[in-house]
């Protein structure tokens, strides 16, 4: 691609050409401007020829992400480092993009300068992520490979992607119960760490330690390292048992995005997850199913054991509605739900139930229960090809979040990506306390 | 340090062009203390950053002074003179520019805008010696005489310098802009040099037969700059939206 240098010259050049030929002749120096500007019109279709070659397979990107916690907001401390593997010298421009749902504290997204040989690129900057965002993934960089006089370049992607959990590992856990002022339970998809040996107990987070406090429930590792705020940390549990989990899903039409309705499928596997999860900690589940287009009958049985009053007692609650809905659904939802409790949102926004969750998100706040909301990252089950569906997609991701900022305040959120709602239990048991991630 | 002597050497040798001009009509004129106040006047722009305090004093002062005494003495001569103080600055002004540049486009405009001003204040100078009258009054007389703009035959040393000029100017830029990518990347520099000095001396000895040499030359530069934006930029942006 011409740089803008590139273009403004060329324009230039042929500006002054133009008027030395017609107003002011003089043929030295029409010659004059004619060398010059068939000499860079020349070099920077020769330019292109060359770059347009070039293998860009030995160009690496090393992505650091390190998180921080700092008060109340975690910062991402990103740092780019560039090499080339392979003969030669280039000047090379990165860009960076932030995740969705973090924005650019300090330092520059983009780093230039010349790589080759043993001559490294390095830059970075801080990211702050949102409150509500539990995940997120950083998306491959751009590279721009100049020419050395910086006239032509050609662009290509670099790096992998790489992924962050954010509210992983015992650090963020006494951060993330203070935010849901209360005790938490192993979370359904494994975020949380094992109690210690010999308790019957869930662990469940972080607190100041008191008097009366055992010596071995101190958290020295935590204490350790946030020794300066002078103040020994002692670990929290809960019974195991003493939790329901409740998972509401919103079945409206949209709930269907992506190929061979890729989200319903990635949903139902989530959902399955999280019954066994559910099972193996002993606590029960409840299912919410807003607006379900199944046909009941279909699923009894013929030998008549499933009613639909079965269903629902013993499985989930099955609510018909289509947006409408005069409170009657969060009227049962909070009379069903205790401040012990945990429950699910999985929704797609914009759909017509959104009134409704947002009640039961209220319904939530009221009783103290904490509360996830699972929100797909519809560009992952959609690729962005065109124009008109990327833009689209831009302003999807836009009315997800500020739906979010504006309702799911108190909640955390969980966004589910195609392919990642397998593994997000057990990537994050696994990463609980690896911080750094590089690629 | 060789490096550093050449790159030097090769600046002078942009340089050598434009000054050469300006030097030769320097010593067409004859001076007066406000065409040399007009002179330094705009030059001071160009002074450092801790005789900056100079520039309004020295701009201000001469062209209050030659306006008072147009107004009280009803004497323009001594306005005159400091706009053609002004007018011979020009090319001194584009040359500082061009060594001063910061970048590769601002470089090759402020040579040929340095080359084109000297010459055109060559020729005003050459008008204003051979008609006699002052500076100003033959620039406007170049601008209402066409004929007398065109009727000037410079010497051939000039087309020589600018030659020579123009090359030390790519091989300037390259080395200056190129860094030391530059080493590793030469060859479309290299044959881009060499398309260029064949395309001008095409021109060149198409012009010893025929007389339509300017329209063949504008035909050449268009479709190598029109080639290059279409698949440099129209197509490569065309493949990126794709």
């Amino acid at each position: 691609m011409l740089t803008r240098e590139g273009a403004i010259l060329l324009i230039g050049i042929s500006g002054w050409t133009i008027l030395l030929s017609s107003l002011l002749y003089q043929p030295f120096l029409f010659l004059a401007s004619f060398f010059l500007q068939t000499f860079y019109a020349a070099y920077i279709f020769l330019a292109q020829r060359r770059l347009g070659k070039l293998d860009s397979t030995g160009f690496i990107l090393e992505r650091t992400v390190e998180p921080q916690r700092t008060r109340d907001q975690t910062l991402l401390r990103v740092k780019l480092r560039a090499r080339f593997e392979g003969e030669g010298w280039f000047f090379i421009q990165i860009s960076d993009q932030p995740p969705y749902g973090t924005e650019k504290v300090e330092g520059n997204l983009e780093i230039e300068g010349i790589i080759g040989g043993t001559q490294t690129l390095e830059g970075g900057y801080t990211l702050r992520v949102n409150p509500p965002i539990a995940f997120v993934r950083f998306k491959v960089a751009k590279i721009r490979i100049h020419d050395p006089l910086r006239l032509y370049y050609v662009e290509r992607n670099i790096g992998v992607e790489s992924d962050i959990i954010v509210p992983v590992g015992e650090q963020l856990v006494g951060t993330v119960y203070a935010r849901l002022r209360a005790a938490w339970i192993r979370p359904p998809m494994g975020i949380g760490m094992r109690s210690l040996v010999g308790y019957d107990d869930e662990f469940s987070g972080v607190k100041a330690y008191e008097l009366g406090d055992k010596m071995r429930d101190i958290h020295w590792m935590r204490y350790a390292q946030q020794v300066a705020e002078d103040e020994i940390v002692a670990k929290k549990y809960v019974k195991k048992g003493d939790v329901a989990l409740h998972v509401v899903v919103d079945c409206s039409p949209s709930i269907n995005a992506g190929e061979g309705a890729a989200l319903l499928t990635d949903i139902s596997t989530l959902l399955r997850r999280l019954c066994q999860t559910t099972e193996e900690e002993g606590n029960t589940i409840q299912f919410w199913l807003l607006n379900p287009a199944l046909n009941l009958n279909e699923k009894i049985s013929p030998r008549r054991v499933f009613s639909r009053v079965l269903l629902e007692l013993y499985i989930a609650r099955i609510f018909p509605v289509e947006g409408r809905d005069d409170g009657q659904i969060a009227e049962v939802f909070s009379k069903t739900i205790k401040g012990t409790n945990i429950v699910v949102f999985i929704v797609n926004p914009p759909s017509a139930n959104m009134d409704i969750i947002e009640e039961m998100m209220n319904a939530c706040r009221r009783v103290g229960a904490r509360f996830f909301v699972c929100v797909p990252e519809v560009s992952s089950y959609v690729p962005p090809v065109g124009e008109v569906i990327e833009r689209i997609l831009r302003m999807d991701r836009m009315l997800k979040y500020r739906w979010l900022s504006k309702a799911a305040e108190g909640g955390a959120l969980v966004e589910i990506r195609r392919g990642y709602q397998v593994d997000i239990a057990r990537e994050a048991m696994k990463r609980g306390g690896e911080w750094a991630h590089s690629y | 340090m060789g490096s550093q002597l050449l790159d030097r050497a090769l600046l002078i040798g942009v340089l050598l062009a434009p000054l050469l001009i300006s030097f030769d009509f320097m010593l067409q004129l004859q001076l007066t203390p406000f065409i040399v106040l007009g002179f330094i006047s705009l030059l001071s722009t160009y002074l450092p950053l801790r005789y900056q305090f100079l520039i309004i004093p020295l701009i201000y002062l001469p062209a209050i002074v030659s306006l008072g005494i147009l107004v009280l003495e009803k004497k323009p001569q001594y306005l005159i003179d400091l706009a053609s103080g002004y007018l011979i600055s020009i090319p001194f002004l584009t040359v500082i520019g061009l060594a001063k540049s910061a970048n590769l486009k601002n470089s090759v405009i402020g040579y040929i805008a340095s080359l084109t001003s000297a010459y055109f204040t060559w020729v005003i100078a050459y008008e204003s010696k051979d008609r006699g009258g002052g500076l100003f009054l033959s620039l406007i007389s170049a601008f209402t005489d066409r004929q007398a703009w065109e009727k000037v035959e410079p010497p051939q040393s000039f087309a020589a310098f600018t030659a020579l000029s123009s090359i030390a100017l790519i091989i300037y830029l390259w080395r200056a802009r190129g860094s030391v990518t530059r080493h590793l990347q030469s060859g479309p520099f290299i044959y881009a040099a060499v398309s260029a000095s064949i395309a001008v001396a095409s021109i060149v000895l198409y012009s010893l037969a025929f007389s339509d040499s300017v329209a063949l030359g504008l035909i050449v530069a268009a479709f190598l700059t029109l080639a290059a934006t279409v698949r440099a930029g129209v197509l490569e942006r065309w493949r990126k939206k794709e």
